[in-house]
């Protein structure tokens, strides 16, 4: 049951929303007892099985964090905990996720000579993995409480964020659990919510489902395709993955606040990005937070402790040095890049997307240190400029991201150069089309910002926004419902969320 | 502003604890508290439009004004055997689309001389108003037909289907238009998700209609029921020839094809009384299909024409529905099929005289 179907929006939602309101009259742990059942609920209609591992989860993790809130006082038996805590999260989504494509692999490469099967990917897995395993360590760093396991439970199962996210963290989710009389519909947040919910359903379903077909048939089979064919191919599935993904976040955030939890963003227009550094600002917010302070920072701190300890700088001077660039920039973006490809999923295609970006932030940095601020390339290097050439890179990883496998990327990349021809026109729709998309990626205010839930971004300046800003009168109420009525009517039961996969 | 809060690869970022700053976010008043009262009128007011809308499409689709508002020009056609009055056919035929498409009265009518009517309606629509909704309606209102003349294609040869067999807008919409009645009805509520689809089908009916009335996404619509009138009932279906073989949606591997003889023996016994001959036969498929022989097989002794090919070019959807070249062919063949039993009777006839 994925957002945009109509059992989600016209069963699920409506019920869980009442039953939130009636059991909030019980108090806070009946409604926290009622959106954790109402979430598990929600996981079982994919996969009952697998609730069981869900439900394992959750208890393992727990006692972990018993464990390590009770052994504060002895640091050695406490880092045991720790560690046992974090193999066993891995070790479960290494199974599920990575043990069965990596035997394969190998078969495929004649290391071993048996088929090893595969088995599913219990949905989330990644997310919920990520969530449990970040509270574990901010326990033992003491940046964290120890909780009820009601709490964390709705913490860890709470349907808008447990399928494919965002990255929720304990910092932000907590508090709010623990508030006493917000536990009751509000229909401030409710309006706000619905509202939100509309246009991630409207970008998800009338835009995303609309093109998926177009990308799809091509990277199906990408062999012989003319440059025009795949040129196209590739940049309809930019333009899915981004309201699709765009989509699901503002769906995700909306529901929360439905039930007035504020969740972080996760998306801000990551198109209009004028740099790559800037892209991972905006792009999957939640999994790049993620992954500077629980993978960067680690590896920033080692390797800054490590030059100190042999009498070398650590400071923007030192940076500025091949040495110092390689040892402190290049090397940890690198290696954390590779990370997120392999967090995408066990193919080489989503290892080589990582290594890619993390070339392109190596890069990215490496000019912000090196070429000088008043030199002549910085000042070619304008806005509209670096966008461009930020959406080439990005579009570039995509071709890995999406291809079904390494070698069909080189047939994808072959295409794209007329390695079969240019081909034809396209049609004027669909030029059209494209225009449009990127115009609208390009120049419109985002969600949050239309919602008066973010500043603005810095570009374009919308000196309209503030008259276009949402408020519950009659013509937002009568555009929003008239937006999701449509968007209703193309739902369908079978379509899921880009981001489901990992 | 956004920018500068969390960077991947600055030295920084190892000590900016965007996350970890403890501020309870859930704390941060919303630039702009909207009063209370307007955000309850919102929120109820969005519910309402999306009931209402639901049950508008619904009331919308049983409207005669939906049938040519619906962006989907072929529905007009259906429910000829209701328009028909004293039409009072001598040779009436009945079956799926691809007898709607395929067989031309007008040629049956020249060759035999019987007064012809194709009274077809699609597979899609059968398989929720039932095989003998059509037929039946038209049997109250005219004469009985000497020949009822039927044709289905191989994969889905069932001439006697039960109504509420699947789920097809086109039946939906058949049933809401030509079969109201209370059973339906009630038969319709135990059917929850075949209603929400087909409301949600009647909506981007209506939504395409609309975008088709914006400059540039005009098109030219044909007035499809006319377009059967005058053909005698048969619909000249708007797609150009076939040139390599294609399958539609709607077909069913021949494997797993089952000819069931009792279904077939069904319309013979329902119709085939008062002087009415039923004549049930099988449509052509095409000469590239490499599974036809497995039709041809399967279906042995179930229908009383012989198992024909033709060439993919007098198809024009798939291996279901035929141009007007090779809809000539198939009822030139059955018109000399109704000849050869009417010979038949009037030398059994003379015989009984002798």
């Amino acid at each position: 049951m994925s957002f945009s179907t109509p059992e989600f929006y016209l069963l699920f939602l409506p019920l869980t929303l009442i039953g939130f309101q009636i059991a909030g009259y019980a108090g806070r742990r009946c409604a926290i007892c009622f959106l954790v059942a109402a979430s598990v609920w929600f996981y079982a209609h994919w996969n009952t099985h697998y609730v069981l591992l869900l439900i394992a989860s959750i208890l393992v993790n727990h006692m972990f964090s018993i464990l390590i809130a009770e052994s504060s006082k002895r640091p050695k038996l406490q880092t045991f905990w720790l560690t046992a805590g974090i193999l066993t999260n891995l070790g479960a989504l290494c199974y599920y996720k990575y043990l069965f494509p990596l035997l394969n692999f190998f078969t495929e490469t004649g290391v071993t000579h048996r088929h090893w099967g595969s088995v599913v990917l219990p949905l989330g897995i990644s997310f919920f993995t990520f969530t449990q395993i970040s509270y574990l360590i901010d326990l033992k760093q003491g940046v964290a409480q120890r909780e009820t396991v009601l709490n964390y439970a709705l913490f860890v199962t709470y349907f808008p964020h447990l399928i494919a996210g965002p990255i929720i963290h304990h910092k932000e989710m907590m508090p709010q659990f623990r508030r006493e009389g917000r536990f009751k519909l509000n229909f401030d947040d409710l309006a706000l919510g619905v509202t939100w919910f509309a246009m991630g359903m409207c970008k998800k379903v009338m835009v995303a489902d609309r093109i998926a077909p177009f990308a799809d048939s091509f990277f199906s089979n990408p062999h012989g395709m003319d440059a025009a064919t795949a040129w196209r191919g590739v940049l309809m599935y930019s333009m899915q993955l981004y309201f699709d993904f765009s989509g699901y976040s503002d769906m995700a955030v909306g529901l929360a606040r439905m039930f007035s939890i504020r969740f972080p963003l996760n998306f801000n227009s990551p198109y209009k990005a004028d740099n790559i550094i800037d892209f991972w600002q905006r792009w999957h917010m939640t999994l790049t937070r993620y992954i500077l302070d629980y993978v960067y920072a680690p590896i920033q701190f080692r390797i800054s402790r490590s030059r100190l300890d042999k009498g070398k700088k650590v400071s923007k001077k030192a940076q500025a040095t091949f040495e110092g660039f390689t040892q402190m920039v290049a090397f940890p973006t690198t290696i954390t890049m590779l990370l997120v490809g392999v967090w995408h999923g066990a193919g080489i295609q989503f290892l080589v997307f990582g290594l890619l970006h993390g070339v392109y932030l190596a890069v990215n940095h490496a000019w912000r240190i090196f070429v000088p601020p008043q030199s002549r390339l910085r000042k070619l290097m304008t806005v509209p400029v670096g966008v461009v050439i930020t959406y080439s890179a990005v579009l570039l990883a995509q071709v890995f991201f999406r291809a079904n496998s390494f070698h069909d990327v080189f047939t994808v990349l072959g295409d794209m150069g007329g390695h079969h021809g240019l081909g034809h026109s396209w049609p004027v729709s669909h030029y059209l089309l494209l225009a449009g998309l990127f115009a609208f990626c390009w120049t419109m205010p985002n969600t949050q910002e239309v919602l008066g839930q973010r500043e603005e971004n810095e570009l374009p300046n919308w000196k309209l926004l503030p008259s276009l800003r949402w408020s519950p009168n009659l013509g937002w109420w009568a555009a929003t419902a008239c937006t999701f009525a449509v968007s209703m009517f193309y739902s369908t039961a079978s379509s899921t969320f880009l981001y489901f996969q990992f | 502003m956004l920018r500068g809060t969390y960077q991947i690869g600055s030295v920084e970022a190892a000590t900016v604890a965007y996350p970890m700053d403890g501020r309870d976010r859930s704390q941060e008043a919303p630039p702009r508290l909207p009063e209370r009262r307007h955000c309850i009128y919102y929120v109820v007011g969005f519910c309402a439009v999306q009931v209402c809308v639901l049950a508008l499409v619904f009331v919308l689709a049983a409207t005669p004004w939906f049938l040519t508002h619906d962006a989907y020009p072929g529905m007009y056609q259906s429910g000829y055997s209701l328009r028909l009055e004293h039409a009072d056919c001598d040779v009436l035929i009945y079956g799926d689309s691809s007898s709607l498409t395929g067989l031309h009265p007008q040629v049956i009518e020249k060759i035999t001389g019987f007064k012809t009517c194709n009274i077809s309606e699609g597979t899609t629509i059968q398989d929720i108003v039932g095989s003998n909704f059509p037929l039946d309606s038209y049997l109250k209102h005219n004469r009985r037909p000497k020949y009822l003349l039927t044709m289905y294609t191989p994969s889905m040869f069932r001439p006697s289907i039960p109504a509420f067999t699947d789920y097809y807008p086109e039946g939906m919409l058949y049933l809401l238009q030509y079969d109201r009645n209370r059973a339906n009805y009630r038969t319709l509520w135990h059917h929850k998700q075949w209603l929400l689809n087909f409301d949600f089908w009647v909506g981007r009916q209506l939504v395409q209609e609309l975008v088709g009335q914006l400059p540039g996404f005009r098109k030219h619509v044909v007035d499809a029921r006319k377009q059967r009138a005058e053909h005698g009932g048969v619909w000249p279906y708007p797609l150009p020839a076939e040139d390599h073989c294609v399958r539609t949606a709607y077909h069913i591997n021949p494997a797993d094809v089952q000819y069931d003889a009792a279904n077939v023996d069904e319309m013979r016994r329902t119709y085939g009384v008062d002087g009415t001959t039923v004549i049930i036969n099988m449509a052509p498929v095409p000469d590239c299909d490499v599974t036809k022989d497995v039709y041809r097989t399967k279906s042995e002794g179930l229908h009383d024409n012989r198992f024909e090919v033709m060439p993919i070019s007098e198809f024009n959807e798939g291996d279901v529905h035929f141009t007007p070249e090779g809809g000539t062919h198939i009822s030139v063949e059955a018109a000399h099929q109704i000849l050869a039993l009417e010979q038949k009777k009037h030398n059994a006839s003379a015989g009984a005289s002798k």
